[in-house]
């Protein structure tokens, strides 16, 4: 009997009119070239479609053991929900993946694998999972629920403040000058120690803006843009060492949960 | 500069059609005559009167002239195509059945006795079609693109190598080691990595090129790639 052929590529099974016997999706896609937008009507390489995260009341259907607390945040690859187990009455994180995901036959072999990676490790500053498995379509891990501010303004919330608390010195520096030079009664600041807030304001302000202060959130350097190849992790740049250079081979990671964590505990 | 294409000479003639058009026009035309021979039959009729009407349709838009209608400034071959023959099926095809058999016509050399037999193999499904033709489209052009790459290996004595790194234009690395097809070809896996990467890239090129000669502006390249892409995806 004759089997199907498939493109290696996506997946797909190949028609029998395909030129050369290659997937013609795949030899457009070859033409486009690398990191080119397809555009908003495709579904992507697997056929995926953009991933909309289930809402509370249908999660709370597939899991019937969990009271459903809420919805927590969503990225490119799952959405967290926060969670009570029943049966033990304690709160938990609830994070599923695109129901899609599990079309590809790769994948159930790697979520396995990172679970079971993720379940070995046991430290304060690691996530703990409970369980990890599929309900209907959907994946999801059960994991120990942290409390606390999103790792992302963990980055932006000092930044801000310092550099709020460094613009005002610099306007006051800039005042007492201006006041000085004017004649103008200054109180107890004399010039030397104007001079000196002045230096110091703008030395700062010099340092904060060269390691990007100043620059938007979404430009600041992340992982990725450090040579990593995991998803974008923005903020976690400020754990890194500043000698580290991009496309330096990095320790591996048991999955972005552990990592995410373990910079909030270095936090 | 964006180079003189056949379809940008053809609309550049417009109502003055030179004979520089005239071939550009008719060499479009034999290229890419099967998706609306396709599209005819999807539309309903019978395998003798799609030939009929594909060789008439096109007997008449090089005759007649249509390309002076055709709208300069949004103006892609495919669209142009497609839009004809549907005001041709619609008003045009009664006229031609009662004159067709005059015998006045002259004839484009068109392989209208296979083409039948390519469109048996087509999956029967209930595509519109205008899928249907856009689908063959990017299916003609494809195979127009791989055929200039053979002919373009054949002459540099390379054909061997072309058949060999072909499947590599899709593929991921794992379904095509390296080493195996270093092995095979008789050269280092550095060898046929660069090999490789060159054929891509010449691919990349033929396919636009190819594009390009359908297209009134470069602009427009890249979004009929993402069009076709999005035809295919739809399957």
């Amino acid at each position: 009997m004759e089997t199907m052929r498939k493109c290696p590529g996506c997946q797909r099974a190949l028609a029998p009119d395909a030129p050369d016997g290659l997937c013609p999706k795949c030899l457009i896609k070859a033409g486009l070239g690398t990191g080119v937008d397809i555009g908003p009507d495709s579904r992507g390489e697997s056929g995926r479609t953009p991933f909309v995260a289930p809402t509370p009341e249908e999660v709370a259907r597939l899991f019937p053991q969990l009271e459903i607390l809420g919805f927590i945040g969503q990225g490119g690859m799952g959405a967290v929900y926060r969670a009570r187990q029943k049966a033990l009455d304690r709160v938990v994180a609830l994070k599923t993946l695109p129901p899609g995901i599990g079309k590809d036959p790769a994948f159930a072999e790697r979520f396995t694998r990172e679970a079971k990676a993720l379940a070995r490790l046991n430290h304060p500053g690691v996530v703990t999972l409970y369980e990890f498995g599929q309900a209907d379509s959907l994946f999801f891990f059960l994991m120990e629920y942290v409390d606390g501010m999103v790792i992302h303004w963990h980055g932006v919330l000092p930044r801000f403040v310092m550099t709020l608390a460094l613009l005002i010195l610099l306007l006051v520096a800039v005042g007492a000058i201006s006041a000085y030079r004017s004649s103008a009664p200054v109180g107890r600041i004399d010039s030397q120690s104007v001079g000196i807030a002045f230096m110091l304001a703008v030395i700062f302000t010099g340092i904060l803006v060269r390691r990007g202060l100043t620059t938007p959130v979404e430009q600041l350097p992340t992982l990725d843009r450090l040579g990593g190849t995991g998803p974008k992790q923005g903020g976690i740049v400020l754990f890194h060492r500043p000698s580290r250079k991009a496309g330096r081979q990095r320790p591996s990671r048991a999955s972005s949960t552990a990592r995410t964590t373990t910079s909030r505990t270095r936090l | 500069m964006f180079p003189a294409t056949q379809w940008t000479v053809v609309l550049a003639a417009g109502g003055t059609p030179s004979p520089e058009s005239a071939v550009a026009l008719e060499h479009l035309c034999q290229a890419y005559w099967y998706p609306l021979y396709a599209f005819v039959r999807r539309s309903g009729h019978s395998p003798p009167d799609a030939q009929d009407l594909a060789q008439e349709f096109f007997a008449r838009l090089l005759e007649h002239n249509w390309i002076a209608h055709a709208d300069r400034h949004k103006g892609r071959f495919r669209s142009f195509l497609l839009m004809a023959m549907r005001r041709f099926l619609a008003k045009e095809w009664d006229k031609v059945r009662t004159l067709k058999r005059g015998g006045h016509v002259q004839f484009l050399p068109l392989q209208l006795d296979t083409a039948e037999g390519r469109y048996t193999r087509e999956p029967a499904d209930t595509r519109t079609p205008e899928h249907v033709f856009e689908k063959q489209w990017a299916l003609t052009l494809l195979e127009s693109v791989l055929n200039r790459m053979r002919g373009h290996y054949a002459q540099e004595g390379k054909g061997t190598l072309f058949h060999a790194l072909e499947p590599c234009l899709i593929g991921s690395r794992e379904s095509q080691p390296y080493a195996m097809l270093a092995a095979q070809l008789g050269m280092t896996e550095g060898a046929v990595k660069m090999a490789v990467c060159r054929l891509r890239e010449r691919y990349r090129e033929c396919l636009k090129e190819e594009i390009g000669r359908t297209v009134a502006s470069p602009a427009e390249v890249d979004e009929e790639l993402r069009h076709l892409f999005r035809v295919l995806d739809r399957g």
